[in-house]
């Protein structure tokens, strides 16, 4: 298992709150403002897909690469991280 | 025959398209997104279950539903209504989220499951915009919900056979009051689009194609040779992924960042480097004077400068003898060094 990067750990350990989408882990700035255009400017809105999707892996990493091109390490890190964000506050 | 229950957006995109066809409802565009075709699903096979809906509001929303699943009435009148759900089923997601902002709605992510929403929102807004609300009178706007591809409702509406002619043109020239508003939009929406496609890397080429062709209707303004993004970027479709496997930026990409901010930096402190040299030469000869100075003072016997030194060994004789010759210490008799 990859070590965690201080993104997700900073993430996971606490409510999301207001977050923007960029802190989330894998989401830089780039990718932060395509999901902004996209209208997903929080975290939360993102979190909200997730679940919409079941929480699945694949259909999540493929509708993060089709909204704003994250590559294939983008979508890994970004999925464990509200994987784990959701084990462990949902 | 679809089950009603059946959730269209998990339905596949030919699942979709035959199930409107069987419902005699005319297809949109061939290459729309499968948004579209749920949106039309959602409303002409919705329309059936009217039960489905229970609020009022939505009711007449049925009723519009009614009148659109009805192709098979053509009127010859055309209401703006008609346009408008017309062209609030062929908005990409893109351009309903643009018509909602302008509409002052902040609409959130418009995805599968949120655009029919959005697309009903859309509807009421543009419906209480018209001063005429032909709501119950459903039969006048059977008219124009056809897409581009029926001709037959055409009967002495010249607008409707331009509007047909280019969709996405339709979608921008409304027939509201006030249109005139929109007229100025118009480049502004379609430059949007383009922005958003080009500027997004998608791999996935079944989107962009959708989109290419979706928006081929109108090619020459929406995709000239160089497209005038708003961003000033000029970016071709697929480029690939700088400084990628086998794809160092240095060698591939001498042009490619020619104005990312970190080589602006690099040139500002490039150029600010040489003044700093003439900073450093200035110091140097700064620091030999001093050396001079102090070498002077220590009266070192083999320092070059002897000048100096004769000039300040006669001061010190002449003020042993006492002050007579004082003002110029270089009496010839005492000084044997030819000057």
């Amino acid at each position: 298992m990859s070590s965690t990067t201080q993104k997700h750990r900073d993430f996971v350990s606490e409510p999301m709150a207001k977050k923007k989408v960029t802190a989330l882990a894998g989401i830089g700035d780039a990718l932060g403002k395509r999901l902004e255009d996209k209208g997903f400017d929080k975290a939360d809105k993102v979190l909200g897909h997730f679940l919409m999707l079941g929480k699945d892996e694949g259909r999540f990493k493929c509708w993060l690469k089709d909204t704003c091109g994250a590559n294939s390490r983008q979508q890994d890190h970004c999925y464990r991280c509200l994987r784990e964000w959701c084990d462990s506050f949902l | 025959m679809p089950v009603f229950e059946e959730d269209p957006a998990q339905l596949s995109k030919s699942r979709l398209k035959s199930d409107l066809v069987a419902h005699n409802v005319t297809l949109p565009t061939e290459k729309s997104k499968k948004d579209v075709y749920v949106g039309l699903y959602l409303k002409h096979i919705d329309a059936k279950n009217a039960a489905d809906f229970s609020s009022d509001e939505e009711d007449q929303v049925v009723n519009q539903g009614h009148v659109v699943a009805c192709h098979q009435e053509d009127t010859p009148k055309e209401k703006p209504s008609a346009v408008d759900m017309l062209d609030v089923n062929g908005l990409t997601d893109d351009e309903l989220k643009a018509s909602l902002l302008k509409h002052g709605l902040n609409a959130g992510p418009i995805v599968a499951s949120t655009r029919a929403l959005y697309e009903r929102r859309l509807l009421k807004i543009l419906q209480s915009n018209m001063p005429s609300e032909p709501t119950v009178n459903g039969a006048g706007d059977a008219n124009a919900y056809s897409d581009s591809e029926e001709e037959g409702d055409e009967e002495g509406k010249d607008e409707d056979s331009d509007s047909n002619d280019s969709r996405q043109e339709d979608i921008l020239t409304l027939e509201l009051p006030p249109e005139n508003d929109k007229q100025p939009e118009q480049p502004k929406w379609e430059l949007c689009t383009p922005k958003n496609e080009s500027a997004y890397y998608t791999p996935n080429a079944s989107y962009k194609q959708t989109v290419k062709e979706g928006l081929t209707v109108v090619p020459t303004r929406l995709y000239p040779s160089a497209v005038p993004i708003l961003t000033g970027i000029t970016a071709t479709c697929r480029r690939p992924i700088k400084g990628a496997a086998g794809r160092p930026v240095l060698y591939k990409y001498p042009d490619a960042p020619p104005t990312s901010p970190m080589t602006l930096e690099r040139r500002e402190v490039d150029a600010r480097l040489v003044p700093v040299y003439a900073q450093v030469l200035v110091f140097l000869a700064i620091a030999c004077l001093l050396y001079l100075v102090y070498a002077c003072m220590e009266e070192n016997p083999y320092h070059p400068l002897l000048p100096l030194l004769d000039g300040l060994s006669e001061a010190l004789e002449s003020q042993e003898e006492g002050p007579v010759g004082l003002a110029h210490p270089g009496d010839p008799a005492d000084t044997p060094v030819d000057l």
